[in-house]
């Protein structure tokens, strides 16, 4: 049974995937300009020139032979040349997305850690002072805007009280600490709008676990509060959340861009933003359809492992 | 008794007695019942006068520069301090809020009928087009939103009518998920059976039984997506990929003062704070509206 629904959700990833990647096909088409011209700068304005460039990308054929090349090219690993530099864009993206892969992974982990502790207090609290504060507090992280978060913590962090360095990211592999104290404040950025929003489900779900039979007879089992709490109300509550964290994890992919315009990282994300000022299209193709891949790569995971977690979900 | 929030059951006009009321009947009621509500309520109302009457309360041209005053501190002068250019934060933080209520109302308003209608639309016709209908909202769900609205900004320009554009396209299969789940629910209900025996017309049984239904969920949605679309709307302007200089938008003053955080915070900090508040009045309502409606408290939650 779970087999069989591994693979429907497989197959049903291909149909996904495939207008996807017509819709990403079609921006270069969409977007105003005529790429030869803008390899060729604006000032030259040979028509035999042009025609030639076109000629090279392939610019003069139909319009599903141009797809059907694109497609074949893209999954052979092949993303084409930035216009720009030249250089392979396979080759950038290897540089880049390590960056944006651990800004999104750092600021999940941050953010599971704060929504936790944070979500349960307030979820089995009896104060409806603590309660409505936490309400207040998380219904306030989800109001702030990333970037300004992300100034406002370099002007405290880097700025006034010189804790942390400011731009510098050195790699994972060779200065692991020095590192995660580099990609602290971004990821702590990225975080808090989706700790709170972890934490109000956290809540929620304990509230409605409260309830349940099983955690009026552990109670009268005599069982203390915080293995109440422990074993079987966050054990339960806890699997919506996962759903939430998936969604999250996804959602970073895309927020991550413009912390990491706010803190200068040289991710996917920054990658893209400068691809759109150098109109190095290609580029911005490129972080599109692999961007959007991992999304839906990550939601589909995110499904599959919510199903493991809770055998009761049927899976139609 | 007149203030207490359960009327006693009185007849109507039929001779049924009449369900207790649950309706808040007065202001203080309302208070009383959610402080969050009215707290937000008053910070949006607030926001709304002050968004208006811009051109009458704003001491300064948005686009005056005082060369003397560059980076002046909050004081007598300049209520908030002055930016790079030495124009005053204030009055343009007035102005900005115009452009984001202006672009937060007209694209939740464009996701709102748009999405509203495809979602009954789909419910209300099953088969085919349902399928078609949600399967082309899946597909636009397949994409982060933040890089989907990017992507439609690149198409179509930067520019605050695109910027309107982008998040409510963005916004268009929420609405439209929202409106289908009641619909399905509702078409299969006896008094639209009746309705549809009687041989009226699709059109009319969707606006007499259909839209009743979906009208509260989508009401609570749009005003959670007022929040989301005041973040989407400044985070775009903050990539310079929304509003254009030298028009105020709040996104854009945070982008442009954090290059002189060190010189002076204020151009950054005010901005910044001003997104928050309006972004959490909405954020209070949204929430308080849906612990109303749904007593098991849903979460609310959204991004941008």
């Amino acid at each position: 049974m779970m087999q069989r629904y591994v693979v429907q959700r497989l197959i049903l990833l291909i149909p996904v995937l495939f207008v996807i990647s017509v819709l990403v096909f079609s921006l270069m088409h969409l977007i105003p300009g005529d790429p030869a011209q803008v390899i060729l700068g604006f000032e030259n304005t040979d028509p035999l020139q042009l025609a030639a460039v076109r000629r090279d990308l392939g610019l003069d054929r139909p319009v599903y032979v141009q797809y059907g090349r694109w497609l074949g090219r893209v999954l052979s690993g092949n993303l084409g040349t930035s216009v720009r530099t030249g250089r392979p864009i396979g080759t950038l993206m290897g540089e880049a997305l390590p960056f944006t892969l651990e800004l999104a992974v750092y600021a999940i982990a941050l953010a599971v850690l704060i929504a936790i502790p944070v979500g349960t207090l307030a979820g089995t609290t009896s104060s409806r002072l603590a309660d409505g504060a936490m309400q207040t507090l998380t219904l306030l992280g989800l109001s702030l805007p990333a970037f300004w978060v992300g100034a406002m913590l370099i002007l405290l962090f880097s700025v006034h009280l010189r804790w942390f360095p400011v731009l510098t990211y050195p790699g994972l592999a060779e200065a692991p600490l020095a590192n995660l104290r580099g990609f602290f404040l971004p990821a702590l950025t990225l975080a808090v709008p989706n700790a709170a929003a972890i934490a109000r489900m956290v809540r929620a779900s304990l509230v409605a676990v409260r309830r349940e039979e099983y955690v009026k007879v552990a109670r009268a089992k005599g069982l203390s509060e915080p293995v109440v709490v422990r074993r079987h109300m966050l054990k339960n509550a806890l699997i919506p959340v996962v759903t939430l964290v998936g969604i999250v994890a996804g959602y970073l992919l895309g927020g991550s861009i413009v912390v990491e315009q706010v803190f200068a990282i040289p991710g996917v994300g920054r990658m893209g933003l400068q691809a759109i000022v150098q109109r190095d299209y290609p580029v911005l193709q490129a972080v599109v359809l692999i961007v959007t891949a991992l999304f839906v790569l990550v939601n589909l995971l995110v499904d599959l492992f919510y199903v493991f977690l809770d055998p009761r979900i049927r899976y139609a | 008794m007149s203030s207490s929030i359960q009327e006693s059951a009185t007849p109507d006009r039929t001779g049924v007695a009449e369900l207790p009321s649950t309706r808040p009947r007065s202001l203080v009621a309302i208070a009383r019942r959610s402080p969050k509500a009215v707290t937000g309520i008053l910070v949006l109302v607030g926001i709304a006068v002050v968004a208006v009457l811009a051109p009458r309360l704003a001491p300064y041209p948005v686009t005056e520069m005082h060369a003397v005053d560059r980076f002046a501190s909050p004081g007598a002068a300049y209520l908030l301090g002055t930016d790079f250019f030495g124009r005053d934060l204030f009055s343009r933080i007035l102005f900005g809020y115009r452009t984001s209520l202006l672009v937060a109302a007209l694209s939740v308003a464009f996701a709102l009928v748009i999405g509203s209608a495809l979602g009954v639309v789909a419910g209300f016709s099953g088969g085919t087009v349902d399928t078609a209908v949600m399967r082309t909202m899946d597909i636009l769900f397949a994409f982060p939103v933040l890089l989907l609205a990017i992507t439609i900004v690149v198409i179509f320009g930067a520019g605050t009518l695109t910027t309107v554009l982008a998040i409510g396209i963005v916004y268009v299969p929420i609405f439209a998920r929202i409106a289908r789940g009641p619909t399905l629910v509702v078409r299969e209900q006896a008094y639209v059976e009746a309705a549809r025996a009687l041989g009226q017309r699709p059109l009319r049984i969707i606006r007499r039984h259909v839209l009743p239904n979906v009208s509260t969920p989508i009401f609570v949605q749009a005003t959670i997506n007022l929040a989301t679309a005041i973040l989407f709307e400044s985070a775009l302007s903050f990539l310079g990929l929304g509003t254009q200089p030298p028009y105020p938008s709040l996104g854009l003053m945070v982008s442009e003062g954090r290059n002189y955080l060190e010189l002076s915070p204020w151009p950054t900090v005010f901005p910044g704070l001003a997104i928050v508040l309006a972004v959490l009045g909405f954020n209070l309502v949204g929430d308080a509206l849906q612990e109303i409606l749904d007593p098991r408290l849903r979460p609310t939650w959204s991004s941008s």
